[in-house]
């Protein structure tokens, strides 16, 4: 049942395999790693934040998943223009940048994607896959995304300032309104762009990984020189992670910012600006 | 009908291997005139630090559009 790195046949799919059925629903390999992924991830922050303490002690987990929060903040610092709006909406994008991260890292050990195989049902289909790896597991991220940046905006400045980031204040003017069709398409677009980006990527890799290990598995050597492909895959995917949730911050920083640009004016100056200000005596 | 493309097999392999050279061409291009445009802004003046956000989404941007050509040429078509 068990063959680690032994597939001297390329295993390449693009979608999920089906493992077994479940009444009506399909189990998918992908849905077996995102659930194992989503609670693994869920036991490691319980675990660090109940050790959490204002003089740190010894414990290195609360210490690196504080860092990477720390980091998450400023990162979003950036997207929303003020630390108070960061730290307040970490939770919900920050959310994004510890799975995508956790399940891509995870994702290149090797009893992920075509490693260890599983014979349930007489199926011989990997038993892991990524869940960035399929793209319905992005789709419903990034669906998830859109629709917490649309409820989060009117959440922080009523329907009727979140219609205005659409249609402007001059919604019967039929090239405003024009205008605020296509952006509404624009979610759309935004939608599709986000996650065929982290499915492609994150794909694509495995693939990389697949058909490099095969290839020198075919000439009978020890796959050693794949260890370079994973580390750029290790940074991909950082980087994915770190696009997905920067992108979704953008939106709803772009969607929130016209509130501010209205009451307060004086506040939300940028340094910039505040320089010029200097410059001239203002 | 004229047939213009006397073997179907080894053009479809043909312009498979084109499409996704020049998708990866082109991307590749793209990326070094982002990272080239981003390191002597950083020449100029070391403040664009700052865009480094920037630049990262639209690196991935661009990645995206060859990731999509590998996409539809290593799977979609035929």
């Amino acid at each position: 049942m068990t063959q680690l790195f032994a597939a001297t046949d390329i295993h390449i799919s693009l979608k999920a395999e089906q493992l077994f059925t479940f009444g009506p629903l399909t189990v998918t390999n992908s849905m077996i790693y995102g659930l194992l992924c989503a609670i693994l991830l869920a036991a490691v922050m319980i675990f660090a934040t109940r050790r959490s303490k204002l003089l740190p002690g010894k414990n290195r987990l609360t210490a690196i998943v504080e860092a990477i929060t720390e980091y998450v903040i400023g990162v979003l610092e950036g997207a929303f223009g003020s630390r108070e709006k960061a730290a307040k909406f970490a939770p919900v994008f920050g959310f994004y940048f510890f799975f995508i991260i956790f399940n891509n890292m995870l994702g290149l050990l090797p009893i992920v994607g075509p490693g260890v195989y599983s014979s349930i049902e007489g199926a011989h289909t990997p038993l892991f896959r990524p869940f960035t790896a399929d793209l319905n597991g992005t789709i419903a991220m990034s669906v998830i995304a859109i629709i917490m940046v649309q409820y989060l905006s009117i959440k922080e400045q009523g329907g009727k300032k979140h219609l205005q980031h659409y249609f402007t204040d001059k919604p019967k003017n039929p090239i405003n309104f024009f205008i605020g069709i296509l952006e509404v398409f624009g979610e759309f677009t935004r939608i599709l762009s986000l996650s065929l980006r982290l499915f492609l990527n994150t794909a694509v890799g495995e693939i990389l990984i697949a058909v490099f290990t095969s290839m020198i598995i075919a000439s009978g050597r020890t796959p050693i020189a794949v260890l370079p492909i994973l580390l750029f895959e290790a940074l991909v995917a950082y980087i994915q992670a770190y696009v997905f949730t920067v992108l979704a911050g953008t939106y709803l920083g772009m969607a929130i910012s016209h509130a501010e640009h209205h009451d307060e004016h004086q506040a939300s100056l940028t340094s910039g600006q505040v320089e010029a200000r200097g410059l001239h005596g203002g | 009908m004229v047939e213009l493309f006397a073997d179907a097999a080894s053009s479809l392999a043909i312009s498979k291997g084109i499409m996704l050279g020049v998708a990866f061409a082109a991307a590749a291009l793209g990326l070094g005139l982002v990272g080239s445009s981003y390191m002597k802004a950083l020449g100029r003046n070391p403040e664009a630090g700052k865009a480094a956000t920037s630049v990262v989404i639209i690196a991935a941007m661009i990645e995206v559009t060859a990731l999509l050509a590998f996409l539809l040429g290593a799977f979609l078509l035929g």
